[in-house]
């Protein structure tokens, strides 16, 4: 029996396909009608409005190249090897240095670099979620953050903006709900400055109160900012995190300087930290060291607080281009914020219009949006979309949103045809550069 | 929609063998010794992306006969690129608008490129759905009974009677869908009568006309024919299972959504 051939006695099995060997949480990661339509957007015939693509157009490429070459030849053996699953020290001193713009003392030693911010959200919720767990977001919130969020399995309760971002009462409302549930949230998901999709800033003097409400109910803060160091204004808001030690801060070089590179943080407590540093070494073993090396480079001898001017200034004049061809060209019943940073305006449109099933015809006319939808994790956010003025030249934003009023009156044109909705409004909301349109999220 | 849904491709222009030795392809009464291939992909219409994948998969079984095989977009720079490169043959792989209701052929044919698959003329009359229903009757094939409309119809006679109307004719659940286009964009099943002006807005995003057609079930197979020879000739028909139930975008696109079986099981 022993020399008998071990083929024989491995049972047969039927042939499975790959495709019932995914986890069912990848269940939702299936091909895209809306995706397909993107793919037509990224032609020049396409004015998109719809990524939020950095415009890295003023960067300094000459100067950048000689450092690139430079970093070969004097660090090559460095910058081409694995390096620290936590980041090169050198570059999580600068990040400190950088977050200290918004008033932020941290050191070092808390600083985790991660493959853009995305990761680090990413590590943040797996090894805070399990499946099922609830996370709190703003209603819209990032759709990355929804994805990771899915990707984990945990469920996503919203609460609803304003034109001063997060409302502190709604907050408090979700997180009594929930209470009376049984359910304590694994933490607060939150965009205070600039934020994607809605454009709108959380009041300073909300802040606070944002960060007293968590305590009290014992839910953690995660404060994603990516914008917050492009204020039009000129000066930064204070960072929650600035306020909380307890708070999980993400941020990015991708919009402060390029985001092909893919060099963000996370700035986590102690208690935290090691955990994230293990998570990141299961993931990707350490972030890229050239990269990393690349932006510590750009920081110690490049003037990246004139470029970060240099780059509001030219994302303060596509706005203004885009407020201005809102205000030309869009329909009646038509409302938008008015962002004094980053890179989004969130638009709403006419009662009944759906941005989603509009979006084939938008594309049919060379141009593009993200509709709403994609921004909720509830199906909420039909009538509104996320305009991104950061990429396109001013001309070519205006000539887009051109396209899309008369998008929109095309549509409305279908609309009254078929009478969807029963009744369109027969007078615009009066509110332009008001509140968010209400939403029903709180649990 | 269940039915068949190949369409017959005819009088292939070109055909391409593959072979390791460079290609002959005929072109009506000509042959052609076939070097360099060009895949057009790409394209402006809502099905780029499927174009794109079918492009990169065709440019590639190409080049392991040994042709040389260039990807182009089919943009502004096309004819430059037909005329100054001047490819021995062009493979179409796109999909919808421009690709798939005879335009690019006709300009091909214009510029005297042999093109492989089905010429301008018969395009038109398959990729119009009602016009391809109508060849369906005349051929004395069966196909569900349908009436297409355009959205100024609707309007100049009151939406809701033409509903009414066209509900009274074909019954519930209906199965609406663009005109013109492909990979089920816009198409959709509606059940009640009440769903059905919010299916024709969104049916009306991608086409100026709706085409609605009797819901029929059954199994769906598709048949592709190819004319490389004296006589058209019929691929094994290959049948089509939605895990799902209906082979919509996602069904279509999402590897494992979807079976088939060839032959088919009938």
């Amino acid at each position: 029996m022993a020399d008998a051939p071990l083929r024989r006695e491995v049972p047969s099995t039927p042939a499975v396909a790959p495709a019932e060997r995914f986890a069912a949480r990848t269940a939702g990661m299936t091909a895209s009608e809306i995706r397909a339509l993107f793919a037509v957007a990224s032609r020049p015939e396409v004015v998109s409005l719809a990524g939020g693509m950095p415009n890295i157009a003023a960067l300094p490429l000459d100067a950048l190249s000689v450092e690139v070459a430079d970093l070969v030849a004097r660090e090559g053996q460095v910058a081409l090897q694995y390096g620290s699953a936590q980041g090169v020290p050198a570059l999580r001193e600068q990040i400190c240095e950088v977050m200290a713009l918004e008033g932020i003392r941290a050191v070092p030693d808390d600083v985790v670099v991660t493959v853009g911010s995305q990761m680090a959200l990413d590590l943040v919720t797996r090894i805070y979620c399990d499946p099922g767990d609830v996370v709190l977001a703003e209603g819209p919130s990032y759709v990355g953050a929804l994805g990771s969020f899915a990707a984990y399995q945990a469920r996503v309760v919203h609460v609803a903006m304003d034109s001063h971002g997060l409302v502190p009462e709604l907050l408090r409302t979700a997180l009594h709900t929930l209470a009376h549930q049984g359910i304590v949230p694994k933490f607060l998901y939150t965009i205070p400055n600039f934020h994607n999709p809605a454009g709108v800033t959380l009041a300073v003097e909300r802040r606070a109160e944002v960060l007293e409400i968590c305590a009290r109910f014992g839910v953690a803060v995660v404060e994603d900012n990516p914008y917050g160091l492009l204020g039009f204004s000129g000066s930064a808001y204070p960072a929650l995190r600035s306020m909380d030690r307890d708070v999980i801060y993400l941020g990015s070089f991708s919009k402060t300087f390029a985001s092909g590179l893919r060099v963000g943080w996370a700035l986590v407590p102690p208690a935290v930290r090691d955990r994230l540093v293990l998570a990141a070494e299961s993931a990707t073993l350490c972030p890229p060291s050239f990269n990393q090396m690349l932006v510590s480079r750009y920081l110690a001898g490049h003037d990246w607080r004139s470029q970060i001017k240099t780059y509001t200034e030219a994302y303060r004049d596509r706005r203004d281009a885009m407020l201005r061809a809102l205000e030309t060209y869009l329909p009646e019943g038509c409302s938008w914020n008015v962002p004094d940073g980053g890179f989004y305006v969130w638009l709403t449109v006419p009662e009944g219009v759906d941005t989603k099933a509009m979006l084939p015809r938008a594309v049919t006319a060379r141009v593009a949006y993200a509709s709403g939808t994609g921004f909720y994790a509830d199906g909420f956010g039909s009538r509104q979309l996320r305009l991104s003025y950061c990429y396109p030249t001013p001309e070519r934003i205006t000539e887009g949103v051109r396209r899309l009023a008369a998008v929109l009156e095309a549509e409305l044109d279908v609309m009254r045809t078929f009478g969807t909705p029963a009744r369109l409004p027969a007078t615009p909301p009066a509110v332009r550069d008001g509140p968010q349109a209400p939403s029903p999220h709180t649990p | 929609m269940r039915g068949v849904t190949g369409l017959v491709a005819q009088n292939a222009a070109v055909t391409l063998s593959g072979s390791t030795e460079l290609s002959t392809v005929a072109t009506g009464s000509r042959a052609v010794t076939v070097r360099t291939v060009a895949v057009l992909a790409g394209g402006l219409s809502h099905e780029r992306e499927v174009s794109l994948r079918s492009g990169r998969r065709l440019a590639s079984a190409l080049r392991t006969t040994g042709l040389s095989v260039v990807e182009w977009d089919a943009d502004a720079a096309l004819l430059r690129r037909l005329r100054t490169d001047r490819p021995d043959a062009v493979v179409i792989a796109l999909h919808g608008g421009e690709g798939e209701n005879g335009s690019v052929q006709a300009v091909l044919d214009l510029l005297g490129v042999p093109f492989v698959g089905t010429p301008s003329s018969a395009c038109r009359r398959a990729w119009d759905k009602p016009t391809a229903k109508a060849e369906f009757v005349r051929a004395g094939l069966t196909t569900p009974d349908w009436v297409a409309l355009p959205h100024t119809t609707f309007r100049e006679f009151g939406a809701q009677a033409v509903l009414d109307a066209m509900v009274e004719r074909l019954g519930l659940p209906l199965m609406v869908k663009p005109d013109q286009g492909g990979s089920a964009l816009g198409a959709q099943v509606v059940a009640s009568a009440v769903d059905l002006p919010a299916a024709m807005v969104s049916c009306l995003a991608y086409a100026d006309t709706v085409l609605a057609e009797r819901f029929v079930t059954g199994t769906e197979v598709a048949v592709s024919v190819v004319h490389d020879g004296p006589q058209p000739r019929a691929l094994p028909p290959v049948e089509i299972e939605a895990t799902g139930g209906f082979y919509a975008y996602t069904a279509r696109y999402t590897p494992g959504a979807t079976a088939f079986h060839c032959p088919a099981r009938l």
